[in-house]
């Protein structure tokens, strides 16, 4: 088509310009002729006018009359085009003449009656003086013809119309071709706006991606730790009881980390799934991990499902991006930390289930509210937001025949609040998603409270210290790492994770210990890099780490 | 001095000699005009049809007094025809017979006579100033050299006959017709 196009209009061009050409041309030919007839004319008439004159002066000229012949002469020379008029008697002598001034000479001696012809810049004729067939004289006319300026003045009314025109025609045909060149461009436009719209859309996703893949890292590393402690483990022991617990934990971490696979997998994917019917509860449920992965350690996520909720039917990439994308928005507006609340709960008026994520953030001015959901209105700064996050969400709930709403004031936080209609459809088959947790075994020689959000972790971490003789205690935040302390006490060690949900970090744990119990040795561990320059100062072990190396740091402290 | 007098004595001797030549070429064009125009008359002058025997009868223009006049009127009016009659030059004597001629040009002592016997007739009269003051319908006079003519168009009209405007046009004066 484009490349048509041009050709096209190459073609239109040209057509108008033959179009005008013909028109100036038929003008051309339409002042000829009708030049031509105009000449005649005049020929005919300057014949007319000398047969006249050769009638009214034959008496005048038989009766050497020059004085009415000079009066003859001068009514005709009344005529202002007339250049010369001359009348000659019997023998060619000329009786009376009329020479407007500046005129070429009268011929000296009678010319031969001639019509009417055209000579140079003049017209001229001769006719007879004639009576009863007796020739008795000659009448002589001359007329100026008209100049070339008089000429083409003639024609300029009709030139005029002839070049306005083809001056319309071509301007016509011009704005036609820049109408369809227009048009052309328009469509290319559509098509790259299209393209670019794709290619934003799978941006956001890739930009979603790099977002969780710190996280990812985090959740990565614990997994590996737990299989990679779990591998030493079995090494070390015949019990095959123990040998048992630890391989279905190191069986667990895998199919934890090929799950996070599948959902980062699902997730990046380009095409737009299959509708299902999903429950809402557990889809949401199902996305805990990527979402506290997505989130940071300082934002609790809160999801509560109070009461059973019907199927909906619907793209559950589409659902869980639109979740996830919620949930970024809700992260990011709590830059200080906060709960980010996902809760459902079935409308059963509309027939919808409405699924509605709260934060604890800055919330929105109406102005700002009203726009969220436009494509590429973002708040956030540049290269930090693609602004397609809840627009996505919008175009999600509008292919599903629901709703969006937001709830919002400043510094009141934000809920969205999506509604998707009820299903009538049974329940999709979709695996359970994967829970469980190690328990730590009593210790013997160090009493070591073991700080670590994630259970696996946690577990594996805890084994490992029983392995080594150690009495381990687990607590899951540092809040309930003080509550520990203050009531099982007392623990020779605290070995804490850095990034942790809930507030409080392990450097903000172990700097509150250096004055609520001094002289309690910590020992910091972290799989996220970004936490590292902030605990430089004190003992730490970085995930993953081999039963040796945390046998060595622990050894390396001073027992509490 | 001598040669200066003699240069102009010369130069007078010649305009003495050529004067009476130039004038006696324009008494000689004078007759030849009058001559030319007496025919040329006939083209402007109507006759009642009562006036010709029949419709290509000639036109008889008569002359009467000076005989001289004849041959140069033969001469002028040549095989000339006017609506397909030609001219019958006839001279006469004296206004006897004058009654049967179309135009009569009358000169000398015989002018008043003819006149007269000639009166309420269909008969174009043609007079010369040369000749006294009697006038015909047509009565030639010399203005400023050139042969010029009064018409009383009241005589022509006493004598049925009508003179074209045109040649009333070309007259010194007209007598109109009442």
């Amino acid at each position: 088509m484009a490349a048509r196009l041009p050709f096209k209009i190459k073609l239109g061009r040209k057509f108008s310009f033959g179009a005008a050409l013909a028109m100036v041309a038929a003008g051309m030919l339409i002042g000829v002729i009708s030049e031509g007839a105009y000449q005649r004319q005049q020929l005919r008439d300057l014949d007319i006018q000398a047969a006249t004159l050769a009638e009214s002066v034959a008496a005048p000229v038989m009766f050497n009359d020059n004085n009415a012949a000079q009066e003859n002469a001068h009514a005709l020379a009344a005529n202002p085009a007339m250049d010369a008029v001359a009348i000659y008697g019997q023998n060619g002598a000329l009786l009376a003449s009329y020479l407007r001034p500046q005129s070429p000479p009268l011929p000296r001696q009678a010319p031969m009656p001639a019509a009417a012809a055209y000579r140079g810049a003049f017209l001229e004729a001769a006719a007879p003086v004639r009576r009863n067939g007796q020739l008795y004289g000659l009448v002589y006319v001359r007329k100026s013809a008209d100049g070339l300026l008089v000429r083409l003045g003639r024609y300029t009314p009709i030139g005029l119309l002839v070049i306005m025109a083809a001056l319309v025609l071509g301007a016509v045909s011009r704005a036609n071709a820049e109408l369809r060149e227009a048009n052309a461009r328009l469509r290319e436009e559509m098509v790259q706006r299209k393209q670019a719209e794709e290619a934003l859309l799978q941006s956001r996703k890739m930009e979603a991606i790099g977002q969780l893949t710190g996280g990812v890292a985090h959740d990565f590393n614990n997994l590996l730790m737990v299989v990679s402690g779990g591998l030493r483990l079995l090494d070390r022991h015949a019990d095959p009881a123990r040998r048992q617990k630890t391989v279905d934990a190191m069986h667990q971490a895998v199919e934890r980390g090929a799950g996070l696979t599948r959902q980062l997998l699902a997730f990046a994917r380009r095409q737009p799934l299959q509708l299902k019917t999903i429950d809402v509860e557990r889809q949401i449920n199902g996305m805990r991990e990527l979402l506290e992965r997505s989130l940071r350690a300082d934002i609790l996520l809160d999801m509560s499902f109070p009461e059973p909720l019907p199927p909906i039917k619907t793209d559950p990439g589409q659902f869980e991006l639109a979740i996830l994308n919620l949930s970024v928005n809700a992260r990011d507006a709590m830059p200080k930390g906060g709960v980010l609340t996902i809760c459902a709960r079935h409308a059963s008026d509309s027939g919808h289930v409405e699924i509605i994520v709260r934060d604890t953030g800055t919330g929105m001015t109406p102005e700002v509210a009203e726009r969220v959901f436009e494509p590429y209105f973002t708040t956030k700064q540049l290269g930090q937001g693609t602004g397609l996050g809840l627009s996505q969400v919008y175009g999600f709930v509008q292919q599903n025949d629901g709703a969006v709403r937001i709830e919002t004031a400043i510094n009141q936080g934000t809920a969205v609040v999506l509604s998707l209609p009820v299903s009538d459809e049974p329940l999709a088959d979709t695996p359970p998603p994967v829970t469980d947790t190690i328990n730590p075994r009593p210790a013997d020689r160090r009493a070591i409270l073991v700080v670590e959000d994630d259970d696996e972790v946690a577990g594996t971490v805890c084994s490992m210290l029983e392995e080594l003789g150690h009495k381990p205690n687990r607590a899951r935040s540092a809040a309930e790492a003080l509550d520990v302390l203050s009531r099982n006490g007392p623990f020779d060690l605290v070995f804490s994770d850095i990034i942790m949900p809930g507030g409080k970090s392990g450097v903000e744990l172990a700097n509150e210990l250096e004055t609520l119990a001094p002289g309690l040795p910590v020992l910091l561990t972290t799989g996220y890099s970004g936490g590292v320059d902030v605990a430089v100062r004190r003992p730490l072990l970085c995930k993953p780490y081999q039963i040796e190396e945390l046998r060595d740091a622990i050894s390396a402290l001073p027992a509490g | 001095v001598g040669r200066l007098v003699a240069i102009l004595g010369a130069l007078f001797a010649t305009l003495c000699l050529t004067a009476p030549m130039a004038h006696a070429q324009s008494a000689f064009s004078e007759e030849a005009v009058k001559a030319a125009f007496l025919s040329r008359f006939a083209s402007f002058v109507q006759w009642p049809s009562s006036a010709f025997a029949d419709a290509h009868a000639p036109i008889r223009l008569c002359i009467i007094g000076d005989d001289a006049f004849a041959p140069t009127l033969q001469r002028s009016v040549g095989g000339q025809n006017i609506d397909g009659r030609g001219f019958e030059i006839r001279r006469l004597p004296d206004s006897a017979g004058v009654r049967d001629c179309h135009i009569v040009y009358a000169t000398g002592r015989v002018v008043e006579e003819t006149l007269r016997a000639v009166r309420g007739r269909s008969i174009l009269t043609v007079t010369d100033a040369t000749s006294g003051s009697a006038r015909g319908m047509i009565h030639f006079a010399v203005v400023q050299d050139r042969v010029r003519f009064y018409i009383d168009d009241a005589q022509a009209a006493e004598g049925g006959l009508v003179i074209s405007s045109r040649l009333l046009a070309l007259a010194i004066s007209v007598r109109r017709r009442a």
